[in-house]
């Protein structure tokens, strides 16, 4: 086929604190690889970039892992989002957005090697994964020359595939705080025609803490319909302090709806985005008032 | 058939099988010859350009690159085999000149030791564009004068035919419906892009060319015409090819021809190998069309006129834009036996990617217009959309009035009939709908397509049959097998004729060298018209093989029989040979004698028999986002015989898939000329956890001209799927879309006017 | 360009190689190995053609640097057979009539290996799931599920026996 990959050096550093010192050196000319799902497919003349001077493996640094303490949920940044797709940390309801993006995410196949901290740091509008963790108040660690650093999920997004990190920093993981029982949590996806690997058209998460149908909490994230994923935080102030029928449901949907800004592309239009915003909102809103207090 | 068969309507597995789940089996990117050199063309920026000048000079001094070949000298196959009738035809089917028609056509290709060395120097080559006014709206393309995107203007190809009387057959309906459809410009999108090449030409004159074509008899003759080589010197090899879908029908535009002429400088074998992108953006499509069609039946649901008007997006070349539009007419007009039909057409150039031939050639499109129409006469009328199609149809013992030929086997009532009870039919039709926001819906299409292609195109099959002398066959026929597996089907066919086990037929591989001229693969042609030479080649090997069983048993040929492996007289079997003994003693052991058992053939088919289909289809949209769920087809279709039924159902189901790709999912789009989804991230293909419940049917109508009764199916599979699945999104939701493909988008506009009229 | 040196298992057998560090493991199956069983269809992670096992998962071969495989273990179609019979899963899409022009076969063959390997009784829809990647235009995907439950179920019942 005549395709192929170019990259001038490929390092394998040994630890963590070589790979942040190879990122310092190089600089602009460096960039980390770890699953390479999103790297590899940039080629010369394809995706218009110029040869990748120098990569940066960390996938074997012992970034993967998943797990529980006192107050948080820490993912390694290096874990696969099958990894996380199958864990039993995220099925139960106040996390169950999780396990749903990752579900959307792609294949299985592709799962296998595509990392959370790829699919957030390579900063698409429409990363799935960006979602669960904006509804669930994450913070990502980084980790630099100077120290680790932490960084709020919503400061995270700059601008379209772009991220807060500096060219020398690493993402290390991602903390999620611990949510009380009465929470829920759920993500939709909607792909052109359902088909299994596609970019989201639009893709929501939301996060509702009730007491019976009074909402305590709502936390509402928008993808694909603007250069960052956001918190469409007029619909959230819809839902705060109300109870949670149909019609304020639906209210909160179409104020979601409002606050998008989508564009024309070739996948949809910015004016079915729109629609679909609400309808999506309103269907994720109403699975995670199902799944609060499982 | 009185006697057990041995080899036809038995699904025996293919005969490539084992090559392939071993990864044995060799594709054209596989192949590696010594002293090969890499190439690969610079395309065209623009969609319409003067190539003023080229300055390879900086490039021609990196070390590495070999050679480069321009299009001031390469000339640019335009035309197909119809143009090879006659010489002054076959020079119209080559261009060679300073302009470039569309974004990715080629303007030179350079040879060099390797990749990246190839992206070095085309990097340093300096063109010189001026670019021209590019037209993208066909319509707008055919009346525009002052812009010629090929000397002879933009109308390619213009035809106008009429049956009947059109305004008597209009003043007698009592209704009449009347729209305008738009298709898509869907891709083939094979596993295997397309496409690789090696060519070598080698110091004794003679050229070699490895290509996965469809056509490598008539590729040969395109490579002789632009390298002015005899026909002789000329050798295409087909290896196993992954899926062409009509996309192989010929050579790809800049691939076979370039790669020869770079290894006829270099005197190396030169292999290009296009990415799938240069796929997507830069080889044929099928042709998108504009079509309005104006329809008037009688109350009592008999069709009394059609008036079909056809604008045909040609791209910026040709070669199977005249067949296209033909087949429009020739199915359209063939399936239903409408008496008064105006057929014009007009094939129109743009500054596009080319157009070609894709699974169903123009029956697609036609089929999409004609069967929408049906269903729309049917609510109109308040009759059964089967009723209508059973009505009308053009049935068995009637003349076909294109294609001029008796219809000599139909059996789309049995289609009909069976995809009704099969998919409850009556039941679903009646369905009152159910609250929320999912509509479910059944809608059913009918279709005809033509077997082969003998009425219309230069057409011929040939094939040699040699008995070894241990009893075994070898049989030699220039069959393409693109994926669906016609070379078993033929072999099957053989060991039939023959009365010779299945397993003792070996299969020749596609060489022009050594087998004799065959069209290929396309039309739905090879069991069919390849199927009647391999019966004809096998039937004078078997006489010849019975003449020398009756010189030694002493039983005239008539009354002896072949059976596994022994010639015996039927009414006494003990009087027997065993074939290897026979042809043992012919070929080797009489020192007299020496002569192996050869039966040839070579010819056209004696019709063009067409295959029918009904489809019915079961779909569940959402009528909140406009998605479209197809949950069922049950896909019933007439092929005559089934000499293969695995391989049949395999057309069916896979013919199926791609059908609900081009009504849902599939289309090139494009801005300005230049198409902006040219990977799979963005031109949808459906996946294993897509794709609906597919059922199929095979109905068996004998085809009295077919060997052992068969027709084709590779083609009509398709062709009424996306008529089949609007027909039941129609009845889920009332919305009739008329343009291709139909995205949830344009679903939700439709309910919005349905909710708004 | 600085050569990256690499030890990986394929098929059962050690290679020691010399790589380009933009080398995909592709690349290095195909051209460096002779192991053209593995195919290319899109470069870009895609259609599943390039699937292979790196250490039992199943994987898109054109997405992964050659350089990051050193150490691991790597199985292609050509290693799928151990002795003189087939493997059940090639066995399977033989007489199942599960390919036709066979490009996606060798990708989607290794992706129901990597499936079976760690779920014995994959039922259909897990098996669409997982070969979901796997392209296929000629078939319609029927037959290569078909194929899939029918291995699954031989394999078992061999280990039972």
């Amino acid at each position: 086929m005549g395709v192929y990959f170019q990259v001038e050096e490929y390092h394998r550093p040994q630890d963590l604190a070589e790979a942040v010192d190879l990122l310092s050196i190089f600089e602009n000319s460096a960039r980390v690889i770890a699953g390479g799902t999103d790297v590899l497919p940039l080629r010369p003349g394809v995706n218009k970039i110029d040869i990748i001077h120098h990569l940066v493996d960390i996938s074997k640094l012992g970034l993967d892992y998943l797990k529980k303490e006192s107050d948080h949920l820490r993912i390694g940044a290096a874990t696969t989002v099958n990894n996380i797709g199958a864990s039993p940390l995220f099925l139960s309801g106040p996390y169950g957005a999780m396990s749903d993006a990752a579900d959307a995410h792609s294949t299985a196949t592709i799962r296998n090697r595509a990392t959370v901290g790829g699919n957030l740091c390579n900063a698409s509008p429409c990363a799935d994964l960006a979602l669960p963790l904006l509804v669930l108040d994450a913070i990502l660690v980084a980790a630099a020359p100077r120290g680790k650093r932490h960084i709020p999920i919503e400061s995270f997004y700059k601008g379209a595939n772009y991220t807060a990190l500096n060219k020398e920093e690493v993402l290390l993981e991602i903390r999620i705080p611990l949510c009380s029982e009465k929470t829920g949590s759920s993500f939709l996806k909607l792909r052109r025609h359902q088909t299994a690997i596609d970019m989201a058209v639009v893709n929501v998460a939301t996060a509702l803490t009730c007491q019976k149908k009074h909402c305590k909490a709502a936390r509402i994230a928008l993808g694909s319909v603007g250069p960052i994923p956001f918190r469409a935080k007029t619909a959230e102030s819809v839902l705060a302090g109300s109870i949670l029928d149909e019609e304020i449901i639906q209210k909160a949907a179409a104020t979601a709806a409002e606050e998008a800004k989508p564009i024309d592309d070739v996948r949809a239009t910015s004016a079915y985005r729109k629609k679909m915003v609400a309808v999506l909102v309103r269907r994720s809103l109403e699975n995670s008032l199902r799944r609060c207090g499982q | 058939m009185p006697e057990s068969l041995i080899a036809v309507g038995k699904s025996l597995p293919r005969i490539d099988g084992v090559d392939k789940v071993t990864g044995s089996a060799k594709y054209a990117a596989d192949i590696r010859l010594d002293n090969m050199l890499h190439a690969k063309l610079l395309r065209s920026p623009h969609a319409h350009a003067k190539v003023k000048g080229i300055d390879t000079s900086a490039a021609q001094k990196l070390p590495g690159v070999r050679a480069f070949a321009t299009i001031f000298e390469v000339p640019k196959v335009i035309e197909y085999w119809f143009s090879l009738r006659t010489e002054k035809k076959k020079k119209q089917m080559f261009l060679r000149d300073d302009v470039v028609r569309f974004v990715g056509d080629p303007v030179l290709a350079v040879a060099a030791d390797d990749q990246q060395t190839i992206d070095k120097a085309l990097s340093l080559v300096k063109v010189e564009y001026e670019p021209l006014p590019a037209l993208h709206d066909p319509i707008k393309a055919m009346e525009e004068k002052d812009v010629n995107i090929h000397s002879r203007g933009n109308i390619a190809f213009k035809v106008n035919k009429v049956y009947g009387d059109i305004h008597e057959g209009f003043k007698n309906a009592d209704i009449i419906v009347k729209n305008t459809y738009r298709t898509s410009k869907q891709k083939h999108a094979a596993l295997e892009p397309f496409g690789t090449c090696i060519a070598h030409y080698q110091s004794n004159g003679k050229l070699t060319v490895y290509s996965s074509t469809q056509l490598p008899h008539w590729g040969r003759h395109y490579l002789a015409g632009a390298l002015n080589l005899p026909l002789n010197r000329v050798r295409v090899i087909k290896p196993h090819t992954g899926g062409s879908f009509g996309g192989r029908c010929g050579l790809i535009h800049g691939l076979e021809v370039m790669c020869s002429w770079l290894s006829r400088r270099t005197g190396r074998p030169v292999r290009m190998s296009f990415s799938r992108e240069e796929d997507m953006m830069a080889t044929e499509t099928r042709h998108p069309m504009t079509i309005k069609m104006k329809t008037g039946a009688t109350e009592a649901g008999i069709l009394t006129a059609n008036d079909v008007e056809i604008v045909s997006d040609v791209g910026a070349y040709g070669t199977h834009y005249i067949g296209v539009i033909a087949d429009c007419l020739s199915t359209g007009v063939g399936l239903y036996k409408i008496p008064n039909y105006s057929f014009s057409a007009t094939a129109v150039f743009t500054n596009k990617s080319p157009g070609g031939a894709l699974r169903g050639y123009g029956n697609p499109q036609m089929n999409f217009a004609q069967e929408s129409q049906m269903d729309m006469i049917a609510e109109k009328l308040q009759i059964d959309p089967l009723q209508l199609r059973l009505k009308n149809y053009r049935g068995l013992g009637e003349i076909d009035p294109v294609l001029n030929q008796e219809i000599g086997s139909n059996g789309l009532a049995e289609c009909l009939e069976k995809g009704a009870a099969s998919s409850d039919w009556q039941k679903k039709r009646r369905q009152k709908p159910i609250k929320g926001a999912l509509k479910r819906g059944i809608g059913l299409s009918t279709m005809m397509h033509g077997t082969g292609a003998g009425k219309a195109l230069p057409d011929p099959a040939a094939a040699t049959v040699m008995i070894n002398a241990d009893g075994s066959v070898n049989l030699v026929t220039a069959a393409a097998d693109e994926g669906q597996g016609n070379r078993t089907v033929l072999a099957q066919i053989a060991s039939e004729t023959l009365g010779i086990d299945f397993d003792k037929i070996s299969v020749s591989e596609t060489d022009t060298d050594t087998t004799p001229l065959d069209c290929g693969t396309h039309g739905s042609r090879q069991a069919y018209g390849g199927g009647l030479a391999v019966r004809a080649a096998a039937a004078e090997a078997r006489e010849k093989l019975l003449a020398y069983a009756e010189k030694k048993l002493g039983v005239s040929e008539d009354r002896l029989r072949i059976k596994d492996g022994v010639i015996f007289a039927a009414k006494n079997p003990e009087i027997k040979i065993l074939i290897s003994d026979l042809m043992r003693k012919t070929q080797i052991e009489d020192m007299r004698v020496c002569e192996q058992v050869i039966g040839s053939a070579s010819g056209v088919a004696p019709a063009m028999p067409g295959y029918y289909g009904a489809i019915f289809a079961e779909v569940e949209v959402d009528t909140e986002t406009g998605e479209v769920k197809v949950l069922k087809l049950t896909s019933a279709f007439d092929v005559g015989r089934a000499i293969n039924p695995d391989l049949v159902e395999g057309q069916i189901i896979g013919g199926g898939v791609m059908g609900v790709g081009f009504a849902l999912t599939e289309n090139l789009l494009l801005r300005d000329g230049r198409i902006l989804n040219s990977s799979f991230t963005d031109y949808r293909l459906l996946r294993a956890c897509d794709v609906p419940e597919i059922v199929p049917i095979i109905v068996e109508s004998n085809e009295p001209t077919g060997p052992f009764g068969a027709k084709g199916i590779g083609e009509g599979c398709m062709v009424n799927v996306a008529s089949a699945i609007s027909n039941a999104i129609c009845h889920a939701t009332g919305v009739r879309l008329t343009d291709l493909c139909m995205t949830p988008d344009s679903i939700l506009q439709g309910l919005n006017r349905c909710q708004n009229p | 360009m600085k050569m990256v040196n690499i030890k990986i298992q394929v098929n059962g057998n050690w290679y020691e190689l010399s790589v380009n560090p933009g080398d995909r493991l592709v690349d290095v199956l195909r051209d460096q190995l002779g192991l053209t069983g593995t195919k290319e269809g899109c470069g870009a992670g895609e259609c599943g053609a390039c699937t292979v096992n790196l250490d039992s998962k199943a994987v898109l071969s054109c997405l992964i640097l050659a350089a990051q495989t050193d150490g691991c273990t790597i199985l292609t179609i050509e290693g799928l057979q151990r002795g003189p019979e087939l493997h059940p899963l090639q066995k399977a899409f033989v007489s199942e009539s599960a390919l036709q022009c066979g490009y996606c076969t060798p990708g989607m063959i290794m992706a129901a290996n990597a499936l079976i390997n760690t779920e014995p009784e994959p039922n259909e829809a897990t098996i669409r799931k997982n070969i979901a990647n796997n392209l296929c235009r000629c078939t319609g995907y029927d037959r290569p599920v078909k194929a899939v439950l029918k291995a699954a179920k031989d394999m078992k019942e061999n280990l039972d026996a």
